[in-house]
């Protein structure tokens, strides 16, 4: 070890210097471009996750570090430079320590995502208050290397507005209006979160239609009724649920405009406007009735009636914790401000 | 698009391309007064252009930036806008041979594409899109003219060409502007893209093929930057590197959706 030592010693004799220099700037900046041209030409062939585990593989790892090293030292050397300059009223120096600095703080951001960043996608029906059951919740992503438990969250969903483009699958506008536990009533949209706690936002993802079932005995009495969150949405495809209290099967489809069309149902926008649902009872194997069925219309089948009354919608939602995105924008801001600081300069000629 | 309409963009398109060619007869056969009389020519383009941009705006009811024919035909707005300003500016109207290619190559494409109205969709109604957009045209534009600037600079620094020094050095800071304009643009282009891509998406990196594409023109940018700045690279070698580095914008743009189609990035709606 001595030995290894002293060679290297030999060879750099300021190994400080050596990090912080220019060249090296150079070569890991370089370095940097060649390893994302590898990223961005696999990235044409494969799909985002493997980029990602190939961007976070040991040697790129080693790479941005040795870069944030030279930046450091780079920065400490010009320091005494800066401070001159901006005594003199120059402010680019300090434009370039603002515009690389950033670097650091997006080096943060990335590894605050990486640690702490967590995914929750929920279903809540028009009308239906959140309480985090498990059937209120889709899907969660892997949980990250740090789990702090999440902040508490509770709303109530009145209203989800979508609207099409005519008869093209074109949203036009998704929103829903949610009344939180807090009592504050907000408006979230497809693209528009809402900040719900900590580096924790709530975004709407999607939607579906929940009709109410009902269910009737021969003399009229109604012995089921639920509301059932059903994937139903395009017009065409078909989803199924079990009655709860009867051994049959039920799957359907929604047209949300029917319209009859040389004798067949066709929909006229994707907009809920006059719903017809296309239902199909079963038990076991054996279809026992099929129809399509206008609000309220009913099936007959073992001496019961299916109707649906109504249909809602439920909203899909994403709720996202992630502590790197304020971090990541005041990285931005301050490369940003150092650019424009910068700019208030004429560009140096050039040469080392 | 209706009639009119394209009997304006066909003019508009074969208006720039017989400056472009007009501009290259000039340069190989040393005819001054052809490359002068084509600033008209392309001034004439670019006001048309200007109210095709104007009418597809008032028709769709929202800034065209829908789709491959609408990015296509403001994109190509910008380019034409950027490198008239700089030809004007450095008085070296021979500029638009070098960049007014790219633009041509971008109306193609685009009047391959669908061409019919389509409209702003929820997930495109967000303030930062337009940021996001207005700023990668910007960039673009900017990247184009550097590479324009260099391919001229490599026409006329060749050996037995006569050209005057002193705009040779001022070609060469108008590379090295472009290009500094080109990289703070591209930086804000990212940014607003990041946090676009956080409010519709959940997260502000997927490793989408365009993202990395960008953010590897950006760091071929970034590096021609910290060679003209730090190594002196200026000339003929900085001209090679700004004529090659647009190639990461051009795949950024056209590559990734003609090769794959699961990128997040797809500009047509329909």
């Amino acid at each position: 070890m001595p030995r290894l030592l002293y060679a290297i010693r030999s060879r750099v004799p300021d190994p400080i210097g050596a990090l912080g220099s220019w060249k090296l700037s150079i070569v890991l900046t370089v370095s940097g471009a060649l390893y994302f041209a590898f990223l961005a030409i696999w990235s044409t062939s494969s799909p985002p996750h493997v980029v990602q585990g190939i961007a976070g593989l040991l040697p790129f790892w080693i790479l941005y570090c040795l870069l944030l090293v030279n930046t450091t030292l780079c920065l400490w050397q010009r320091w005494p430079l800066m401070v001159i300059g901006l005594r003199n009223g120059r402010w680019e120096a300090l434009g370039t320590y603002l515009f690389h600095g950033a670097f650091f703080l997006l080096a943060l951001a990335v590894g605050l995502t990486l640690l702490f960043r967590q995914e929750m996608t929920l279903r809540v029906a028009e009308g239906e208050d959140f309480v985090g059951a498990p059937e209120q919740i889709a899907g969660r992503s892997q949980p990250a290397m740090l789990n702090p438990p999440t902040a508490p969250l509770g709303f109530r969903l009145e209203k989800v507005v979508p609207e099409f483009w005519g008869d093209q699958l074109l949203f036009t506008r998704l929103e829903a209006d949610l009344l939180f536990d807090s009592g504050t009533r907000k408006t979230t949209r497809i693209n528009r979160p809402l900040w719900v706690g900590p580096a924790t936002f709530l975004r709407m993802s999607g939607f579906g239609y929940t009709p109410r079932y009902q269910v009737t005995d021969n003399q009229g009495r109604i012995v089921e009724s639920l509301f059932v969150k059903l994937t139903v949405f395009p017009p065409g495809i078909r989803d199924s649920f079990h009655l709860e209290s009867f051994p049959h099967r039920v799957e359907l489809g929604i047209t949300p405009d029917a319209a009859e069309e040389e004798g067949r149902l066709i929909s006229r926008t994707l907009n809920l406007n006059h719903p017809v649902v296309t239902a199909q009872v079963s038990r076991g194997k054996i279809i026992l009735a099929e129809e399509d069925l206008s609000i309220g219309e009913k099936l007959e089948f073992e001496g019961l009636s299916l109707s649906f009354p109504e249909i809602r919608y439920w909203g899909e939602f994403s709720v996202v914790r992630d502590p790197g995105v304020p971090v990541l924008f005041t990285a931005f801001t301050l490369a940003l401000v150092g650019l424009i600081l910068k700019l208030r300069s004429r560009p140096p000629a050039g040469g080392p | 698009m209706s009639t009119a309409f394209a009997a304006f963009f066909w003019v508009m398109t074969v208006t720039y391309a017989l400056a472009v060619g007009a501009q290259l007869f000039g340069l190989v056969f040393q005819k001054e007064n052809w490359i002068d009389r084509t600033r008209w020519a392309i001034g004439a383009g670019l006001a048309v252009h200007t109210v095709l941009v104007a009418w597809r705006w008032i028709a769709t009811g929202h800034v065209p930036t829908i789709g491959n024919f609408e990015n296509a035909l403001f994109g190509a707005w910008f380019i034409v806008v950027m490198t008239v300003w700089a030809g004007w500016k450095e008085k070296f109207p021979l500029l638009a041979a070098g960049s007014l290619p790219f633009a041509l190559l971008i109306l193609g494409g685009g009047a391959l594409s669908d061409t019919s109205y389509q409209p702003m969709v929820a997930s495109l109604q967000s303030f930062w899109l337009f940021i996001h957009i207005f700023f990668a045209w910007l960039a673009y534009g900017a990247y184009t003219v550097a590479c324009g600037a260099g391919v001229i600079y490599l026409l006329k620094s060749r050996a037995g060409e006569s050209e005057d020094p002193e705009r040779l050095k001022r070609l060469d800071e108008l590379m090295f502007r472009s290009t500094v304009f080109g990289f703070i643009t591209d930086t804000v282009m990212i940014a607003a893209g990041s946090i676009w891509a956080k409010d519709l998406w959940g997260s502000y990196w997927s490793w989408d093929p365009v993202e990395t594409w960008s953010l590897l023109s950006w760091l071929v940018y970034g590096v021609a930057l910290h060679l003209r700045i730090t190594l002196g690279w200026r000339g003929r070698r900085l001209a090679w590197l700004l004529v090659f580095a647009i190639i990461g914008v051009l795949i950024s743009f056209w590559g990734v959706n003609l090769v794959m189609e699961g990128s997040a990035h797809v500009f047509n709606v329909g």
